[in-house]
């Protein structure tokens, strides 16, 4: 028989304790508004992560906002299914009003490891708006060096990630100023900010190219919503590329062919019939590879998110699947979970698929390689550890060398 | 006797929890009550949207305008795509010193932004 003081208190005690640790722990707080999320319609999920990351990121900047992402990430089928680029561009727009518009001072700004996330996402997004508000090239490359002086330690593509954010950010403040006239008019679109990008102090020409595929990133991203009067030619992806002066098909062709996953049902060896008559072999094989990508963007939350991708790749000769495995590993890096994007892809390089081809090597080769993208070198060397044993050297010998360059 | 009296303490507890943190959750805005009228303006100014959480009844007709020198776009949150209420979408940019109207029928939290500057969000809750 218990006690009927202990009846009485068992209950409020437990709901004083919650609240004390809830009121104390703003981590806490945030994790469990997150859990709340869980039950709204998937529809809505990601607009009640949003609240709370908007209010994560007043209180305490980046440092608070980011592992809250990441939770959500995990956590979200809703959040990671459909690609969280989308949303890393998200967190960069809430940091560029709420911390940098109050500021006006980057170096008052906080840029935690995990905003290189989802592909540098948050990076897209605030320098976008940096940009679009300061249109200038010297001030990009003034960003820009800030940056990789900065960040450039831990960040091993901040510099390159900078310059195609300046890229959007050059056209949305072009945009603004155009007529309705205009509207449909790919080349009076881009035409402006693509010499801003080829005039930007001291850049160098993987720089530039960075800038104008961020360019081409904003009108292909049109074409598909079907704003200012752009649509996406589904019989005909490239046909807005050909009317672009050639030295910009490259650039062009790459940014549309982020699209090609849905054109082509997520099949590789679709991609690899729509992108055969490019007009030369390095412009068909780049294409290919971010076609490809794009699919795992899609595909990366599934149960079976890059088996079938690979199997298909299987089907194409020894070149083509090189690029199709590369791209895989490329996908699951850009769009996997912020700062464990490593553990699915050593799963990956251990596939069947990649031994029957030779190239397990290569796979951890190009593994080591993303490391310095994503993590600082010393949790890149820790993760050389988790190779088999046959690949730890040379994956070592990959950290050391992207370190010291 | 123990084992449903513990079940029991957990549930209460459970359920006292669940509202206080939805409670929490939700205190954290200013939000203008504008419920009973008929048209409520909201103007994208430099500081964002104004006002930035607006209650309002179904049927109100809100009309966006800007103070800032630049054209705006007002519409329905995800960005860029507008999927959440695509109806919610003057389908281009407005001139800065164009109105855009738009009256909201259904009960429900619409969400939106400015999809020039998509840093400038708002909240519309249709009560």
């Amino acid at each position: 028989m218990l006690n009927k003081r202990v009846v009485l208190l068992a209950p409020i005690a437990l709901v004083v304790l919650v609240v004390c640790v809830y009121a104390y722990s703003p981590r806490v707080r945030a994790e469990a508004h997150l859990q709340l999320c869980h039950f709204v319609s998937e529809e809505h999920q990601v607009e009640c992560i949003f609240k709370i990351l908007e209010s994560e990121m007043g209180r305490g900047g980046m440092f608070t906002a980011m592992p809250v992402f990441s939770s959500a990430y995990k956590s979200f089928y809703s959040f990671a299914s459909t690609g969280c680029h989308k949303y890393a561009h998200r967190m960069g727009d809430i940091a560029y009003f709420k911390e940098y518009l109050a500021k006006k001072d980057m170096r008052a700004m906080n840029f935690p490891q995990e905003t290189t996330a989802c592909g540098y996402g948050f990076y897209h997004g605030f320098l976008e708006h940096l940009i679009q508000d300061n249109p200038s090239p010297r001030f990009v490359t003034e960003t820009c060096t800030y940056l990789t002086e900065r960040l450039g330690g831990t960040m091993g593509s901040i510099r390159l990630i900078c310059y195609h954010g300046s890229g959007h950010g050059f056209v949305l403040a072009h945009v603004e100023t155009l007529p309705s006239s205009a509207w449909g008019n790919a080349w009076t679109f881009v035409g402006e900010p693509l010499k801003e990008c080829d005039s930007l102090p001291g850049a160098t020409r993987e720089e530039k190219e960075q800038c104008r595929q961020g360019v081409f990133n904003m009108l292909v991203e049109w074409m598909q919503l079907e704003q200012y009067e752009f649509s996406y030619d589904t019989e005909d992806p490239f046909s807005t590329c050909r009317t672009m002066p050639e030295r910009y098909w490259h650039d062009c062709y790459y940014e549309t062919s982020q699209k090609l996953d849905r054109l082509s049902g997520r099949d590789p060896v679709r991609i690899a019939e729509i992108v055969q008559h490019a007009p030369t072999e390095k412009i068909r094989r780049s294409s290919f590879e971010v076609g490809v990508a794009g699919i795992i963007q899609q595909t990366i939350a599934d149960e079976r998110g890059y088996e079938e991708t690979l199997a298909r790749c299987a089907l194409l000769d020894d070149p083509l699947f090189m690029s199709c495995m590369k791209s895989i590993l490329r996908g699951l890096f850009e769009h996997g979970a912020p700062q464990e994007e490593y553990k699915k892809v050593l799963v990956f390089c251990e596939d069947a698929y990649i031994a029957a081809r030779g190239q397990t090597k290569a796979c951890f080769w190009f593994t080591a390689e993303s490391f310095i993208r994503f993590y600082t070198p010393e949790k890149a060397l820790e993760l050389c550890t988790t190779f088999p044993e046959a690949y730890r050297d040379i994956c070592a010998l990959r950290i050391e060398k992207g370190s010291s360059q | 006797m123990a084992k449903k009296y513990i079940l029991a303490v957990l549930c209460v507890a459970g359920g006292a929890i669940l509202l206080f943190l939805m409670y929490s959750l939700s205190k954290n805005r200013d939000i203008v009550d504008a419920r009973g009228q008929l048209e409520v303006a909201i103007v994208l100014t430099e500081e964002g949207f104004v006002p930035e959480f607006v209650q309002i009844s179904p049927g109100t007709a809100v009309i966006f305008t800007t103070t800032r020198a630049h054209p705006f776009w007002p519409a329905s949150n995800e960005h860029p795509s507008h999927t959440l209420f695509p109806a919610f979408d003057p389908k281009r940019p407005l001139a800065s010193h164009e109105s855009w109207s738009f009256t909201f029928d259904e009960v429900g939290e619409r969400r939106f932004h400015d999809h020039i500057r998509s840093y400038y969000t708002g909240t519309m809750y249709v009560e």
